[in-house]
């Protein structure tokens, strides 16, 4: 995206765009989330809401609530990029986060996260001398300094869609899930294969055994996940 | 036993085999079209989808070497049609849906403007591709400009940065060059640009090669290939017909103007 | 770093292999042999400098400050805080931002409070300055191991007021000249990479090149701790990782880190 307005459709750099809905104060509000919940991964399926092509000006994009979290991402490209010649395209992803509750370290991080899962994905010979942007807005946020890896998931799961809204060719969909207990957070295709692994907790790991676990038990959520939204994408047949 | 290919599909989906045997012990071939991609599963090959979308497969014809082999009897390609059918999606006339992520490879067919020319070659943007529709949506600062606020400090700015400096007014749209060589395929040197393309023209021209890190090459060296549009007194007349390979008329003004047109359908 | 096609293709057949043959004939667990030198910077409370065979070259200060301990309670201030400058990229590029994310939460998370702390109201505050001077692979382990030094050799000036300040208001004071040398355990990170079945420690830079995927994986006392990550070690080659192979590394990386830790040991 262009922050060169050359054609002058925004009007004055300083604008401030009118902002209807809830203050970022209300957004912030916690509700409580039920840790049992967290290890229920149909009853979490069940209360997300899914929606893609809302954006008419992206090339793809995706909307997705679960409790209190609220992303949108779009998907712009591919589109030329010029200079040096590129054989494969460049990702590049940018999360603007409404809430103002992510710091900027955090937000790298997530984007990084982002960007390595979904090099791995999209079949990027097709699209050369190009380049593909990915806009995370996140627009309200719940619980996050315990569920911040929550929210990566769900902005990966968000990306899957919008990604596959757009119609950019990925060699599988990826499904995240997100464990409390290690906050840990692992992003699957195919048959359990991992394309991205975040964990960031102060436990100590005194038996390999265990990350095990957690990555099997992921393992088997993101099934579920993956399953979710694929009978989502077929409904729209 | 032959596996059913599914109708509808969405990316990851194993959509066949590379080999198939039907009953008659004859081999088919799939191979793997747009839409698809080809892995391994178990140590078999097997294309996978990477569209949510149609699949299509058509039947694409032996070549004598295949035929004299006999190894396989029939070959098949497979494709996904990217299908954005919800309620939001937009459908053109023909309710074919529209790809706007093919980006053009060599032999496609597009349809250019011209924007400058030279002595030595005809600059042209790339508009649409014939078959799958417009190259690009009118993406970022458009007519319904969408403005984020951390645009700058994206995780790669090297790459951002090489969007910026090369926008120009005539929007985001992919370049490419048609070189005086390249404008037809014989008495190539007594051609002259002036006397075959005129900017804003709009041009069908076939994909040479994808080109270096500014342009696509493209070519009109076919009869079909040429101005399919174009206004006379650069750009400022009418629209103009043509009347033979190099000439196009004003039909209420009689006025002519040296042109490469295509041939007409 | 750029390979031509049959250069690639060579370097990850062999990589392959089992046991891989690496291209500087290293075993799977074995290190790039390094160059280390610690204490020579005079003005900052510690200093080391590791150099690579491939002429990495990083070096870590480590400077101290006295704040109150209830500005950290507050949130106002960190025990720890990390900075990185590496050559030929930006200080704002997500790679050093995500770095430097990395290092500050382990750092935080395994540096304890009581070991540099002074009084009942008074602490240290360490701030780790980082320098990479030429960098060649993924700097994260050459950093935490060039840390992990600096640490080790850090000198606070030695406390001479009382501890207990809870009753009375007094600024702490320090000796003169004497130090007392930092006694804290370091946590280290390792960086393993992935090429197909299997996976090697300490990748260079020919071997990120080609090779599938990356995985940091960090190692404090014994055992495995966050960050457990996956890296991009080079630009569009990557593939998803068998779930094994990130439990393999894990434990190859759990049974390396003490020997590891006594070479930097035996380095001081």
């Amino acid at each position: 995206m262009s922050t060169l307005d050359r054609r002058r459709i925004l009007g004055p750099a300083n604008v401030k765009p009118l902002i209807f809905g809830l203050s970022s104060s209300q957004s912030k509000q916690e509700n409580k989330i039920e840790e049992e919940e967290e290890e229920d991964i149909n009853s979490q399926i069940s209360k997300t809401f899914i929606k893609t092509g809302l954006i008419t000006n992206a090339n793809g994009s995706s909307y997705l609530e679960y409790n209190g979290n609220i992303i949108s991402v779009s998907i712009y490209g591919p589109r030329p990029v010029r200079g040096t010649f590129t054989e494969k395209t460049s990702l590049d992803v940018h999360l603007d986060d409404n809430t103002e509750t992510i710091s900027d370290l955090l937000n790298k991080k997530f984007c990084n996260y982002i960007e390595n899962n979904f090099t791995t994905v999209i079949n990027l010979n097709k699209y050369p001398k190009s380049g593909i942007s990915i806009f995370i807005n996140v627009l309200s946020i719940n619980n996050f300094q315990k569920y911040k890896y929550k929210l990566l998931s769900l902005i990966s799961d968000a990306t899957t869609i919008a990604l596959i809204n757009s119609g950019i060719e990925i060699i599988d969909i990826v499904s995240s899930t997100f464990d409390l207990n290690s906050n840990t957070v692992i992003s699957f295709i195919k048959s359990n294969e991992i394309v991205g692994l975040l964990s960031d907790s102060n436990k100590i790991y005194k038996d390999v055994n265990d990350f095990n676990k957690i990555i099997k038990k992921l393992g088997n959520d993101s099934n579920i996940v993956k399953n979710s939204l694929i009978n989502y994408l077929m409904s729209g047949n | 036993m032959t596996i059913d290919i599914p109708k509808y599909t969405f990316p990851g989906q194993p959509l066949s085999p590379v080999y198939q045997s039907s009953n008659n012990k004859s081999i088919i071939e799939y191979i793997p079209g747009n839409g698809t991609i080809l892995s391994k599963i178990n140590n078999i090959d097997v294309i996978n989808s990477t569209l949510l979308g149609n699949v299509k497969v058509n039947e694409v014809l032996l070549t004598d070497e295949e035929v004299a082999e006999k190894t396989i009897s029939q070959k098949f390609k497979i494709e996904v049609i990217n299908n954005k059918q919800n309620e939001y999606s937009e459908l053109n006339d023909n309710g074919i849906i529209i790809n706007n992520t093919y980006l053009p490879k060599e032999g496609d067919i597009v349809l250019v403007r011209v924007l400058k020319i030279s002595l030595k070659q005809a600059n042209v943007e790339i508009i649409a591709i014939e078959n799958s529709g417009n190259i690009s949506k009118e993406s970022g600062i458009g007519m319904n400009g969408y403005q984020q606020s951390n645009v700058t400090s994206g995780s790669n700015g090297q790459f951002l940065s090489i969007i910026n400096n090369g926008l120009n007014e005539s929007g985001e749209n992919f370049r490419g060059i048609i070189r005086v060589q390249d404008i037809r395929s014989t008495e190539k040197d007594k051609v002259k640009i002036v006397e075959s393309f005129k900017p804003n023209d709009i041009i069908r021209a076939k994909v040479l090669s994808i080109g270096d890190g500014q342009n696509y090459y493209l070519t009109t060296n076919e009869n079909e290939f040429g101005v399919v549009f174009a206004k006379s007194q650069n750009g400022n007349g009418q629209l103009m017909y043509p009347i033979d390979w190099q000439n196009m008329i004003v039909p209420s003004t009689g006025e002519i103007e040296l042109r490469k047109c295509a041939k007409p359908f | 770093m750029i390979l031509s096609v049959a250069e690639r293709s060579y370097l990850y057949e062999s990589l392959k292999q089992s046991p891989p043959i690496r291209p500087d004939g290293r075993s799977v667990k074995q290190f790039r042999p390094i160059q280390t030198n610690v204490g020579f910077l005079e003005s900052s409370n510690g200093s080391a400098k590791i150099t690579l065979s491939d002429g990495s070259e990083c070096i870590v200060s480590i400077k101290s400050k006295v704040i109150e301990k209830a500005s950290i309670e507050s949130g106002r201030d960190t025990l720890v805080d990390v900075d990185i400058e590496v050559a030929g990229q930006r200080d704002d590029s997500s790679f050093i931002l995500n770095l430097i994310s990395t290092l500050k939460s382990i750092y935080s998370n395994y540096i304890s409070q009581e070991s540099l702390s002074l009084t009942n109201r008074f602490t240290y505050k360490l701030f780790i300055d980082i320098l990479v001077i030429s960098n060649y692979s993924y700097p994260l382990t050459l950093i935490s191991f060039t840390s992990y030094l600096a640490l080790k050799n850090t000198y606070l000036p030695k406390l001479t007021s009382s501890v207990d300040d809870k009753e009375i208001e007094e600024q702490p004071t320090f000796h003169d000249y004497e130090f007392v040398k930092l006694q804290i355990q370091v946590p280290i990170i390792f960086t393993v990479a992935i090429i197909d079945n299997n996976y090697i420690i300490d990748p260079n830079s020919q071997e990120m090149e080609v090779s599938d995927n990356g995985i940091i994986i960090g190692w404090y006392d014994g055992n495995i701790i966050s960050p457990i990550e996956n890296v991009k070690l080079n630009d569009g080659n990557s593939k998803s990782i068998k779930p094994e192979l990130i439990i393999k590394s894990i434990e190859l990386v759990k049974s390396l880190g003490q020997s590891v830790i006594e070479s930097l040991n035996a380095a001081e």
